[in-house]
């Protein structure tokens, strides 16, 4: 579907549309909580990040927000993380096993927010390849191989590298077409921004993580893909948060695979 | 609550605009008449009588031939008179009457003043009552087609009938002789005389007005606007009035010239999608032949599927549908193609900038049958392929359309028309991926006059759209195939009861089935090949409207129409609880009635007639829709999904009022409307946040249901007559929606929503050899959402946003200009070339509101605008032989 999306493109660029950046009045900024909790099967990666929305006109980065409460609990016991840096609090030592299920709670200036996150079983990531005929400066079209447990709705969220830097667009896939199947699918790396640094060359690494998702992060995940809306018009809308209590982000609880390759 | 501060204020604006215009064109109109002159003048004809005033006071007279050729003499002596003083003695007991127009002075023939060949009817009740009815077709003379919307009346009365979609007419008269008057706008009225003494059978023709008088500049020959009808929100487009508007690329495209009319509004820049009064794309019920056409579009809606050159008449109604038509909310768009020539054989065709025309009609049977094929191709893939670029010049991008129609006159009570469309869209980006769609329609009709007075059409109709998207990699293939087929059968049957009553009632039936997805895969992509479940329907109607003249003054058109939806077997449908989630289904057999909506749809229409020249109407009409495209974006896109009205998707409904003035001003040369209407819309489908397009669940786990409102007030100044015609229209309207679940459950502006659009059209004949044309439009940017914060998370920036389409796009505005030059123009062939230049003034308009992270600075969020077509020039070339 994303080749069709792209022929779309063709039709307006034909006929010379021109860009140009413009001045907008915005209205008031109404502050949100942000939340971003993981917790895989994999050690020292349960982190929870917590900030706040900001000014349209902000040019700061992330910054978080120190002096939170924040535990994640499993089984009734309760473990709190530890502030690491500001607005990130982390337990190296709680590591997330498959097919049980987390309860996260924020605790902030008189706040509180909750999510619970069920980490799906273990699907082996079988392999990740490139042929030397996909590959292109501007995109590079990678294949990834799994075989998708029959009898049970599955949910994937590949996370996307290049050179060790995460991208800003992910692959996400379900099993609704293809249950339990052997499944080869394409991730498409591509450089859509004018950076000549961030174009591919030979020898550079690709690298994907995939994980298992519950529904309540796929549904998350799909939702922000398409929360700035299309071009052809489909208005914009927030991303549906696992959250309880209105802070914007989500909690997941995920198998973790990583897979490397090399721009031959 | 918003605030209405600005737009009340830029109503009373245009409003005061408006009568300051009018103001000025009476002042104008005054001029002409009371220049002064001294002449003596014995029995002379009354041409000579006019060239000898029109010598001495340099007034321009304006007449056809039946005035050029009156044996009248007139006698007059003035000293120091106006011209209106010297005309009122001199044609005192004639029958003509004048007025001034522009600097001209227009003369015409007055029926009402004609000595009556028989005793008024009035006067002798006894004798009125023997009536006869006159029946019969109206065509053209030069190539036979029918004229719809003809207008028959008894000379000097109000006694008048319009000819119905096929021609045909059927008044009733009192018995005698009579003289009648036959006017359609573009052709020449005339006058008969006739002698009827039972039912008479009267075919008439009509002869093109080609502006091509003997007599001084131009005559005023247009039909008179008929405001005695109840029938009111409605728009006829007559394709040879509107061919020269200036259009993107040169493509004439009769969508976006009613996007040019109050209350249509374009649904993106260059793009052949259109609202109507706040309604969306998809409630508009789009007809050709009467075949229900659902991809109305080519080219991701940058043009329309209707070929302009095969076309002979395009009627929109906005508000008061006639009952005979059902099943779109906003409005319904009925086209009516070219029926073939009959008399002689001919070939038109042009080349334009994107695409090729061809048409070929003629007679089978001189005056009994013909045909007509016309053929259009884009040929833009041919410069794909001179591209150095691989994957573009092994792309593929063109659409093709073919019309074709036969029609037999079978004797003077049957005739039988057979018609088809069948066009496709290719769009194909390195032989890998690709998308085609296309519609093919068929329409079988035949037309039977029971008697003078009962007219029947009975057609058959089928209507196909399917698209299909392939996908191809190394090692698998995807594609996707999706349908929506009707059957169709319709019987109309038109009673002319007596003088004051016309009855329309008949049936309609239509059997619809819905592929809504079939996928087929192969290789090792791991996906299964599976058949989204096939939907049926049938969808059942019977309507009566009954078209009364209360009075002189009133007439009333009252109708009601009976819907029935049935969801028929084999299928499975659902339960879905509020989260959207399936809780459980019900499985049913082939056949099997799984629900029937049954709606009852209200048809009312009153007019009063204020004066000779201005009446007032108002109307009120339910809608309901069982066909629902869903869709979450502006322009058409091939792709959008077609589905019937399930056990959860209830039909949409609206219902509209509507209050409207009409006024002919100056001489008929004007024609001032102005339309408010208030429209109340249930059981409105959106999709619910964070919808998959692509799923295989029931798509009403997908979906949401609201309800709307829109209201609004149309003003509409026409011009139609002399070198200069044209119109100003002006729009101030809302539409919003509530829907449970998105904004908070808030109502919120549709994206059809623009509270000001105005569109100015002028079209200008210089001479013979060249006409020019303008037009301009403004409207309030689109209802859109921009985000009011951003946040890091997965570590990029990425927005909030708080109300739904609660910003705009900055207010939007073009300039298009054209200009027609005749090269040859002989009996037997001629040419012309025909210039446009689209956004002329080149304003960027936005197309598009983006938000990015800057390149350098990746903190710096910023807003890119950006915007398509900005000054495209373009020329055609156009012949017929």
């Amino acid at each position: 579907m994303k080749n069709i999306a792209y022929l779309l493109l063709l039709f307006p660029i034909l006929f010379g549309s021109c860009e140009k950046v413009i001045d907008l009045k915005y209205k008031d900024n109404e502050v949100k909580y942000v939340i971003e909790g993981s917790i895989t099967n994999e050690p020292g990666s349960c982190t929870v990040l917590l900030s706040k929305t900001r000014n349209f006109k902000d040019t700061n980065p992330f910054s978080g927000l120190s002096g939170a409460v924040v535990k994640i609990e499993n089984n009734g016991t309760a473990y709190t993380l530890l502030e690491d840096s500001p607005g990130v609090y982390k337990l190296s030592t709680l590591i997330g096993i498959p097919g049980q299920t987390y309860h996260l709670t924020v605790l902030v200036e008189g706040e509180t927010f909750k999510a619970t996150s069920t980490m799906p079983l273990v699907v082996p990531f079988d392999d990740f390849y490139l042929k030397a005929k996909d590959f292109d400066s501007l995109k590079v079209t990678t294949y990834v191989k799994y075989k998708d447990p029959a009898n049970v709705t599955n949910f994937y969220w590949f996370e996307l590298f290049h050179n060790g830097r995460r991208q800003r667009n992910y692959s996400l896939m379900n099993d609704q077409f293809t249950p339990g199947q052997e499944v080869t699918t394409p991730v498409i790396f591509e450089n859509r921004t004018d950076d000549l640094s961030r174009h591919f060359k030979k020898g550079d690494k690709l690298a994907l993580e995939m994980h298992s998702i519950d529904p309540s992060v796929y549904l998350y995940l799909f939702s922000l893909s398409a929360a700035e809306g299309s071009d052809n018009g489909a208005a914009p809308a927030n991303p549906l948060s696992n959250l309880t209590g209105g802070a914007l982000g989500f909690f997941s609880a995920h198998t973790t695979e990583k897979r490397t390759l090399v721009i031959p | 609550m918003k605030k209405y501060g600005p737009k009340g204020f830029l109503a009373v604006v245009a409003l005061m605009l408006l009568f300051l215009l009018l103001i000025q064109m009476q002042a104008h109109a005054q001029a002409p008449l009371e220049k002064r002159l001294s002449i003596s003048l014995k029995e002379e004809p009354l041409k000579t009588a006019l060239d000898k005033i029109s010598k001495l006071t340099q007034v321009k007279f304006t007449y056809n031939e039946q005035v050029a050729n009156s044996k009248v003499k007139i006698s007059v002596e003035a000293r120091n008179k106006t011209i209106n003083q010297v005309l009122t003695i001199a044609l005192t007991g004639q029958p003509f009457k004048f007025n001034a127009l522009d600097q001209e002075i227009h003369l015409q023939y007055d029926a009402t003043k004609a000595k009556k060949p028989m005793a008024d009817p009035a006067a002798n009740p006894a004798k009125s009552a023997d009536k006869y009815s006159l029946s019969g077709t109206i065509s053209s003379s030069k190539t036979g087609e029918t004229l719809i919307a003809a207008t028959i009346r008894l000379a000097g009365t109000k006694v008048a009938t319009l000819s119905n979609e096929y021609g045909f007419y059927s008044i009733s008269l009192p018995k005698g002789t009579q003289q009648i008057e036959v006017s359609a706008i573009g052709f020449r009225s005339q006058t008969k005389t006739i002698e009827l003494n039972s039912p008479m059978r009267l075919n008439i023709l009509l002869e093109e007005d080609a502006n091509e008088l003997e007599t001084v500049s131009i005559t005023a020959t247009s039909a008179r606007r008929n405001i005695e009808n109840p029938q009111m929100g409605m728009e006829r487009i007559n394709l040879t009035e509107t061919k020269n508007i200036p259009m993107v690329l040169g493509e004439r495209d009769v969508i976006k010239t009613l996007q040019l009319l109050p209350g249509v509004k374009s649904s993106g820049e260059g793009s052949g999608g259109f609202f109507v009064r706040g309604g969306s794309a998809d409630q508009n019920m789009i007809l050709l032949d009467e075949a229900p056409v659902y991809g109305a579009s080519h080219l991701l809606g940058f043009f329309s599927t209707f070929n302009s050159d095969a076309i002979k008449n395009v009627t929109l109604y906005k508000s008061g549908m006639p009952a005979q038509y059902g099943g779109g909310l906003s409005s319904v768009m009925d086209v009516k193609m070219n029926d073939g020539n009959l008399q002689k054989f001919g070939v038109s065709g042009g080349v334009g900038m994107i695409a090729a025309r061809l048409n070929v009609e003629g007679p089978i049977q001189k005056e009994k049958s013909s045909f007509l094929v016309s053929a259009r191709r884009t040929y833009l893939d041919a410069f794909l392929k001179l591209s150095n670029d691989s994957t573009i010049n092994r792309s593929s991008l063109y659409f093709y359309d073919i019309n074709a129609k036969a029609n037999y006159i079978l004797g003077e009570k049957d005739r039988i028309f057979v018609s088809g469309y069948f066009g496709r869209d290719v769009l194909a980006a390195d032989q890998l991926a690709g998308i085609n769609w296309g519609n093919a329609t068929a329409t079988v009709r035949w037309n039977h006059l029971f008697n003078s007075k009962l007219f029947s059409n009975t057609s058959l109709i089928f209507s196909n759209y399917n698209y299909k998207i392939n996908a191809e990699e190394d090692e698998s293939s995807l594609s996707l195939f999706s349908q929506i087929r009707d059957w169709n059968f319709k019987e109309d049957l038109q009673w002319y009861i007596n003088g004051n009553n016309t009855l329309s009632f008949g049936l309609n039936s239509i059997f619809h089935t819905i592929k809504p997805g079939e996928v087929r895969a192969e290789g090792n992509s791991g996906m299964v090949s599976q058949d989204l479940e096939n939907r049926y329907s049938l969808e059942n109607a019977i309507y009566a409207s009954n078209s009364w003249k209360v009075s002189d003054g009133v007439s009333l058109t009252y109708g009601l129409r009976l819907s029935a939806f049935s969801i028929l077997g084999k299928g499975t449908y659902y339960d879905i609880n509020t989260a959207g989630q399936v809780t459980s289904e019900t499985t049913y057999k082939s056949g099997e009635v799984v629900k029937t909506y049954v709606n009852l749809e209200p048809r009312i229409a009153a007019s009063f007639q204020l004066s000779e020249s201005a009446a007032i109407k108002a109307s009120y009409v339910r809608n309901a829709q069982n066909l629902h495209l869903i869709s979450n974006s502006n322009s058409a896109s091939p792709v959008d999904r077609w589905t019937a009205s399930t056990n959860i998707i209830k039909p949409e409904l609206s219902d509209q009022v509507s209050l409207g003035y009409y006024k002919n001003l100056n001489g008929d040369r004007y024609e001032l409307t102005i339309e408010t209407y208030y429209k109340d819309l249930k059981n409105q489908i959106d999709y619910r946040n964070g919808a998959d397009i692509y799923t295989n669940k029931p798509i009403e786990t997908q979906l949401l249901f609201g309800k709307g409102r829109a209201y609004g007030v149309e003003w509409l100044l026409k011009k139609k007559t002399g070198k200069l015609t044209g119109w100003l229209a002006y729009t101030l309207s809302n539409s919003e929606r509530q829907v449970d679940g998105i904004n908070n459950n808030d109502w919120y502006n549709t994206r059809q929503d623009r509270t000001h659009d105005i569109s100015i059209v002028a079209l200008y004949e210089l001479n013979k050899k060249w006409s020019f044309s303008a037009n301009w439009v403004f409207a309030t940017g689109n209802a859109v959402t921009f985000p009011n914060a951003k946040y890091t998370l997965l570590g990029e920036s990425y927005f909030y946003y708080s109300e739904r389409n609660a910003d705009r796009m900055p207010a939007y505005h073009r300039l298009d200009v054209g200009a027609t030059h005749i090269l040859k123009k002989r009996k037997n062939f001629s040419s012309e070339l025909s210039f446009s230049l689209y956004n002329a003034y080149g304003r960027a308009n936005a197309y598009k509101i983006g938000f990015g992270e800057n390149e350098n600075q990746p903190n710096v969020t910023e807003a890119v605008k950006t915007s398509l077509f900005r000054f495209v020039p373009s020329i055609s070339y156009d012949f017929k032989f």
